[in-house]
């Protein structure tokens, strides 16, 4: 028996419970921090399919930076609550992401190729492929990242105190 | 179950509970935390098709940085707009000197 089997159940047993509760939390700032705990365990699961480099790359990159941006932004500026639609969309919302999950699980488990070939999930292939046929989602990607931070830093730049 | 299938099934279900977030949440912040469910639905996605199936399996990867970076730069940019008009609503002075 290895141990990718039971670190994948644990792990995708916590990303999905924590994403289920962090639709139904009332309070803002506790569906962030189930967000982190989602994140945490989308990349235990990357590890249990042998993809180390993303695990270290979701969990360095997104389990606390993403969480902590958003409980800042909950902490000094709180939305309202409880933050949940009232009226068609109480129904309309599970009945669509059961709809997303039929279409996306179903299909995809019956259409893809089947397992072959030799995994190709070392970080020298993705610096590979970001040098030579990605290029440009490699380009895509750092002006993303680089527009979110000079947007952010437009957004709250200090005001000119009145004189 | 195999694997694949458990994986697959998995990933779809965090994409379904993320759409359901983003419909159900009224909030920006609420919004976008359904959005990263998603993303990291549509990451643990890519790493299943592409690493389980053989086929382009480096194309993980590139999918994984992308999706992550669409993510880091999703959540900083709302919690910037979130910020902004709260304080352009002038309801909280706690947050001026800025």
């Amino acid at each position: 028996m290895t141990w990718s089997g039971p670190v994948f159940g644990a792990s995708a047993a916590l990303a999905v419970g924590s994403a289920i509760a962090a639709a139904f939390l009332p309070r803002p700032r506790d569906a962030v921090l189930a967000l982190s705990l989602c994140l945490l365990g989308t990349a235990g699961a990357c590890l249990s399919l042998g993809s180390g480099y993303v695990f270290i790359v979701v969990g360095v990159g997104l389990v606390i930076p993403v969480p902590a941006a958003l409980l800042a932004a909950v902490l000094l500026a709180p939305p309202s609550e409880p933050d949940h639609r009232t009226g068609a969309r109480v129904v309309l919302a599970p009945a669509a992401g059961v709809a997303v999950f039929l279409t996306l699980g179903l299909l995809l488990v019956r259409v893809w190729p089947a397992a072959g070939g030799v995994p190709q999930t070392a970080p020298e292939w993705l610096g590979s492929r970001a040098l030579t046929d990605d290029a440009l989602t490699f380009l895509l990607t750092a002006a993303v990242l680089s527009l979110a931070a000079f947007g952010a830093v437009a957004l709250l730049r200090p005001r000119q105190s009145p004189r | 179950m195999s694997l694949f299938s458990a994986a697959v099934l998995a990933a779809a279900a965090l994409v379904g509970v993320g759409v359901m977030t983003m419909l159900r949440r009224r909030s920006l912040i609420g919004v976008v935390i359904g959005f990263e469910v998603a993303l990291a639905g549509a990451l643990l996605l890519a790493i299943t098709l592409f690493t389980l199936s053989g086929f382009e399996s480096s194309m993980a990867l590139v999918a994984a940085m992308a999706l992550a970076a669409l993510a880091m730069a999703s959540a900083v940019l709302v919690a910037a707009v979130h910020l902004a008009m709260w304080r352009a609503s002038g309801t909280e002075r706690g947050l001026e000197p800025w």
